[in-house]
């Protein structure tokens, strides 16, 4: 018989109930930032009621060739998966595949929980031979939810923080520029990006 | 698609098959040679009982669970001493093969039949047409070779249906330089294995040999819907009637077996080894017939290796019992070479002098031999039983490295080659001496052998079983040799001298141990004295040590005193050995007649205790030493004691990553597990077979530095180490406190994420890999790179695993 100890150990501590008597919150409400020509976390029409699914859209006119976002969530708020258990979504903006490697070959496509409840979560082209995208549409998507074993209470307000973004910008030098030059320019641009306000009910 | 045709079947013997369907499935008891005319008479009848063969495995097809599509195409066909029949089928689907689909059909010598299915794949067949031709499949697979020099030959194409569970994943090979495990990234694939149990893939076999590529025979199989790598082969198993004089250099002067041509000159051919022409060579329009030895060049201009015959000369004396000395060009670490007016460039006319031949002479006297002991000992007719020639290259230039520290035999050319090692130039400072002692020799044609019967894939736990199968016969070769080479008895070695049973103990340098010491593997503190969950993810070569100890043990006996190099912890009241003969005997039989291309070494206890109950009968004193002598190395219980504690260590990586889905859990290929450095993971473990789940978690070791990186808590929590560079391999060993004999190991890949130094492992180092990706070092640095090279997929692949695995999304911080 095979008993896997040490997780099912853990999985002893997860039992737990909500012990206030004060309504707890199922779902999420969240209001975009305002319009703007700048980088925002949009309500993605894909949520539903009980999970939030934001979009990083970017401004019209940019071109990049890939982006990145490091967001922080609050207590009573989890991220949650998509299709293939990934906690990030390729907006399908971006061409993720070689020009010329076969369709087994890897993309540049993570996401990963970190210490703070910080999701870091980016898509990016990886072939230099590819043009870069107009990043005025939705580039990737995360998706949050009630943490039901954290009671948050209906009705409060919570706080989503991006503690960096970036992008791969259009230009990133050329195979004939001298070295010194071609490493400079093998840089992220910081983006600013708008975030709107979150509610649970 | 065009079903291939399989040749009618043969009416004459229905009235024989039905006379012995009531027998199928018996077994005889203890093993009798038949006198040389009757066996010849049942010989003459071998296509006959092919064909039996054949017939009652398509009869038994619904109860193997296949349907009507199905098919068997014999793969090779031999009868032993006793009259029994061996046959091989490769598994087929309308006409096409069934990639590692093999039965085996004993057809006794009074017409029984047996079969042996196990190896059979009976699961849901592809449905549809394949979407893909071989043009594209070729091109997919050339464009992963990346060959930089010419192809030996055009690449061939065969669809197969490919079981999805063969799929391939993360390969770890030894690097012969550093002794390190390294990733093997030729044989190494990162495709998911398909969703449904088979698909249409066609497999795709190259060969290139020269100088810029070396000596590499790949074989692809790649998806015929998608055109994804499903996993990748190596053709390549690595280490190492005129009467002649040879001079040689690890046995001093012995008879050689030659040719006189009509002119009255002589050839380094032996005609009495080998009746049919080597089929590589004759491709060429040229006929090679007979045991061949062979020089080799490579030209300057082209860089393909080429190799010839030894020219005829009129005496029949050869080599001078000296290692061929180089002049040495050390400021370019170079031979000096001999450019000659052909326009070729070798130390041809080193190799050409007696000097040169005694290389020559020590591998084609150990070749001959191996044939002879085949012969006589084991009743079989060379390398495929049919007298198909082979061919020895000396003086080899493998990979374009002069003084090749290897030997290795080709299943594609069907030869083998020899490299003169190290030690001939830099003496103690190099590894070895010429590759050419005779077990070394032995243990190469043995490749050849197993290639052809058994098929034994090269990696994982029938990877070790092939290399084991080469240096017990290997062994064998050289106690039969030493007695004299006659006779059909294999002799014991000298009681109690364990350097018998020292693998290469002359090929090396004096003061350097041997290659593998087959008393106790782990002398070399590399091989496997016996199995642990994990040991398939070691160097094939190391994990022979328990197929090696198991038959020192069987033959030679395993000792009671817990002091001694050939007591085992795991029979502590040890055993007697049963000897050469006897154990020569049943793991050729073995081999030869019951295990299939996928075995472990559990497939192999059950399969040697079948061929001595065969031999020797059920229950036998043999039988049971088979028993205790695979106890004795941890695989099964001694005789009548319950099962041994297990320690299985799970493969972690969550479902759907890329090393989760390509862990084939019947060990063909290797798990490793890939993690984060400087963060925190947790090690879990199973126990099976007791109540007691306690575990203790040795510190890790780093496989290339040697020390321990870190301990792991009680827990299970363990905080990986920090590496000065992008990606090192990590042993863990988890060991059970009901039975700290039992233990599992794995080999984690630990990856340094911050491939932009800014002191975070989170997407951005990804970015940074995105953007350097492609990018030649030439033209820039790369930071983000895993290999020291270009950043490529690899580096994406390893850096999106390390990254889920180490912070999963689903762990809820």
């Amino acid at each position: 018989m095979r008993t896997q100890i040490l997780v099912a150990g853990l999985a002893a501590l997860v039992v737990s109930g909500c012990f206030s008597s004060a309504p707890t919150a199922s779902a999420l409400a969240y209001t975009d930032p305002p319009a703007t020509s700048g980088w925002r976390l949009v309500r993605d029409p894909s949520s539903t009621a009980s999970r939030l699914v934001l979009g990083l859209v970017g401004p019209a006119g940019t071109l990049t060739r890939g982006v990145g976002v490091n967001l922080q969530a609050p207590r009573g708020v989890r991220f949650g998966t998509f299709d293939g258990g990934l906690a990030v979504e390729d907006g399908g903006v971006y061409d993720l595949r070689s020009l010329d490697d076969g369709p087994e070959e890897p993309l540049a496509i993570a996401a990963g929980l970190k210490k703070g409840n910080v999701l870091s979560a980016g898509v990016f082209q990886k072939d230099r031979r590819r043009p870069a995208k107009d990043s005025g549409a939705t580039l990737l998507r995360v998706a949050l939810e009630v943490d039901p074993s954290t009671c948050p209470a209906a009705g409060s307000s919570l706080t989503l923080t991006v503690l960096r973004a970036a992008a791969i910008p259009e230009d990133i030098g050329l195979t004939t520029d001298q070295p010194v030059a071609l490493a400079r320019k093998l840089a992220l641009t910081e983006l600013d990006v708008a975030v709107g306000t979150l509610v649970a009910n | 698609m065009t079903p291939r045709t399989f040749r009618p079947a043969l009416l004459a013997l229905v009235v024989a098959a039905g006379a012995l369907a009531g027998a199928a499935g018996a077994a005889p008891v203890g093993s009798t040679r038949l006198p040389p005319d009757a066996l010849a008479a049942i010989r003459a009848q071998q296509p006959e009982r092919a064909a039996l063969a054949r017939d009652t495995l398509l009869d038994a097809r619904a109860s193997l669970g296949l349907d009507a599509d199905a098919g068997f195409e014999q793969r090779s066909v031999f009868t032993d001493h006793e009259g029994r029949t061996v046959v091989r089928f490769r598994q087929t689907h309308r006409g096409h093969t069934v990639f590692s689909g093999e039965a085996i059909v004993h057809v006794e010598a009074g017409g029984a039949t047996r079969s042996l299915t196990r190896g059979v794949k009976a699961m849901a067949m592809p449905s549809g047409e394949p979407r893909i031709g071989a043009e594209q499949a070729v091109a997919i697979a050339l464009r992963r070779l990346a060959p930089r020099g010419p192809l030996a030959r055009p690449p061939e194409a065969e669809l197969v249906v490919f079981p999805s569970r063969l799929t391939g994943g993360v390969v770890t090979a030894l690097d012969r330089k550093t002794a390190r495990p390294i990733l093997d990234r030729d044989l190494s694939v990162w495709a998911r294995p398909p969703a449904v149990p088979t698909v249409w893939a066609w497999k795709v076999d190259t060969l290139v040999m020269n100088r810029l590529d070396g000596h590499r025979e790949l074989s692809y199989v790649v998806d015929a819907a998608t055109g994804a790598i499903l996993r990748i082969d190596t053709g390549i198993a690595s280490s190492s009637p005129a009467t002649g004089t040879g001079h040689s250099y690890y046995r001093g002067d012995v008879s050689l077996s030659t040719t006189q041509l009509d002119d009255g000159t002589y050839e380094l051919v032996s005609p009495l080894h080998g009746s049919l022409p080597n089929p590589f060579v004759l491709a060429q329009g040229i006929d090679w017939t007979g045991m061949t030895t062979t020089y080799s060049w490579f030209h300057t201009d082209t860089y393909v290796e080429e190799f010839d015959k030894y020219p005829a000369k009129a005496d029949d004396d050869w080599g001078n019992g000296q290692a061929m000395p180089y002049p040495w060009d050390l400021a370019n670490f170079m031979p000096l070479l001999d450019y000659s007016a052909d326009g070729l460039a070798a130390w041809a006319s080193g190799a050409l002098a007696p000097i040169g031949e005694t290389a020559a002479v020590d591998a084609h006297f150990g070749l001959c031999a191996t044939w002879d002991f085949y012969r006589q000992v084991m009743g079989r007719d060379g390398i495929d039983d049919a007298g198909t020639s082979t061919f020895a290259v000396v003086h080899s230039i493998q990979g374009g490295q002069f003084l090749a520290d290897n030997a290795f035999w080709s299943n594609d050319v069907f030869g083998m080659f020899f490299g003169d090692g190290t030690a001939q130039v830099f003496g103690d400072y190099g590894f070895m001496n010429a590759v050419t002692e005779i077990d070394i020799t032995g243990h190469e044609l043995t490749h050849g052998v197993t290639f052809g019967t058994a098929g034994l894939h090269y990696s994982g736990e029938s990877g070790g079983l092939n290399e084991a199968t080469s240096d017990m016969i290997g062994k064998m070769v050289q106690a039969w040799t030493d007695a004299g080479a006659s006779g059909s008895t294999v002799p014991e070695f000298p009681a109690g001298d364990l350097k018998y049973w020292e693998i290469g103990l002359h090929s090396v340098p004096d003061g350097r141990p041997p290659l593998r010491f087959m008393y106790k593997p782990s002398k070399d503190l590399q091989s496997a004295d016996e199995w642990f969950d994990g040991v398939e993810q070691i160097d094939v070569h190391f994990s022979s040590g328990v197929g090696n100890r198991f038959y020192f043990f069987l033959a030679a006996g395993a000792s009671s005193d817990p002091s001694s190099e050939t007591y085992s912890a795991f029979l502590p009241l040890g055993m007697a050995g049963i000897g050469n003969e006897k154990a020569a005997h049943i793991w050729y039989r073995t081999l030869t007649e019951y295990l299939t291309p996928d075995s472990d070494y559990a497939d192999a206890r059950e399969a040697s205790m079948q061929a001595a109950a065969d031999l020797h009968g059920p229950g036998s004193a043999e039988q049971l030493a088979v028993e205790r002598a695979w106890a004795a190395v941890n695989v099964g219980s001694p005789p009548g004691e319950p099962p041994p504690v297990r320690v299985r260590i799970p493969v972690v990586n969550p479902p759907g990553t890329f090393l989760y889905d390509n862990a084939v859990p019947e060990g063909v290929l290797e798990k490793v597990q890939i993690f984060p450095t400087r963060t925190l993971v947790r090690v879990t473990a199973t126990v099976e077979n007791t109540t007691d789940q306690h575990v203790r978690i040795e510190a890790p070791i780093d496989t290339y530095a040697g020390w321990a990186v870190g301990v792991v808590n009680p827990d299970g929590s363990w905080t990986t180490p920090w590496f000065p560079y992008y990606a090192d391999l990590v042993n863990v060993r988890v060991r059970s406190e009901a039975d700290p004999r039992q233990y599992a190991k794995a080999n984690l890949l630990l990856m340094e994420l911050d491939g932009n130094t800014d002191g975070e492992m989170d997407v951005f180092d990804l970015a940074a890999t995105a953007m350097e990706w492609g990018l030649p070092s030439v033209v820039h640095q790369p930071v983000a790179t895993s290999g020291g090279g270009a950043v490529d997929d690899w580096d994406v692949v390893f850096w999106t695993q390390a990254f889920q695995n180490g912070f999963p999304a689903s762990a809820g911080r």
